[in-house]
């Protein structure tokens, strides 16, 4: 399935991404670090990754992911992870990234609110 | 099954070609009764090895090609992937699970690969370039 990126503002004032597809190198992995880039440069943004229509995602994805996650801590802002599927999170435990990316397997709209 | 000769495709190394190289293969392991969720691991397993011969392999390069091989040993399915690149040492790699790597962009692929295969393995090929072998073995599920 391609991957697909929909975007839309919570309530709270954090931005929702919504990805679906398969998450693996290509013209649309760099659209959304395009976007994310973008976001990142507004100081304190939150924005929530809405994992759960990714079906799986490759090595060039989890860069993308980490480099997205070190621009947000630059800026004082913040990027979660959320609904993050079985097979995406081995992923993300099998190369330690989930030691520093902030990750939630509940849905989006369960945590599209304040972080904790 | 077993005594087949395996199965030779040719693709121009670029990024572009993984996607028809990955179907390829899922309909190989298909046909030889690799099941979910094996078909996932080694085809994820073989885009990053294939990603990684196109980039660190080829280095880019114009004009070069990477070979895959499918064949199905006897309770296996294998795909070897090759380039025709200077050749390298997998213990030159840096070790993505190092803290001081973690937050590198890349060079986690061939890592992954290997967690996602029941065997990995690197070798030089001759007349040049490396060889990369994966092995998945059919297991019903």
């Amino acid at each position: 399935m391609p991957f697909q990126l929909e975007r839309s503002s919570h309530n709270s004032g954090t931005e929702v991404f919504k990805l679906s597809g398969t998450l693996t190198m290509g013209t649309q992995l760099q659209s959304l670090e395009w976007a994310l880039e973008d976001a990142s440069k507004q100081q304190g943004r939150a924005v929530l990754l809405d994992m759960a229509g990714v079906s799986y995602i490759d090595s060039s994805a989890v860069g993308v992911l980490m480099a997205s996650n070190g621009l947000f801590s630059r800026s004082g802002g913040q990027m979660r992870l959320a609904g993050v599927t079985d097979r995406v999170l081995h992923i993300l435990k099998l190369t330690k990234v989930d030691t520093i990316l902030s990750i939630d397997t509940q849905s989006a709209s369960a945590g599209a609110g304040p972080a904790a | 099954m077993g005594s087949e000769p395996p199965a030779v495709s040719i693709f121009d190394s670029t990024i572009e070609s993984v996607d028809l190289a990955e179907e390829l293969t899922l309909e190989y392991a298909e046909s030889v009764g690799l099941e979910e969720p094996d078909r996932y691991s080694i085809g994820l397993a073989f885009r990053e090895v294939f990603i990684n011969a196109v980039k660190h392999g080829n280095q880019f390069g114009a004009g070069k090609k990477v070979v895959i091989r499918l064949s199905n040993p006897d309770g296996a399915m294998v795909v070897e992937v090759i380039d025709q690149g200077p050749g390298f040492q997998v213990a030159d790699v840096p070790n993505p699970l190092q803290a001081e790597n973690l937050g590198r962009r890349s060079g986690r692929g061939l890592l992954m690969a290997a967690h996602l295969v029941d065997d990995f393995q690197v070798e030089a090929h001759r007349p040049e370039g490396t060889l990369v072998r994966i092995t998945k073995r059919l297991t019903k599920h």
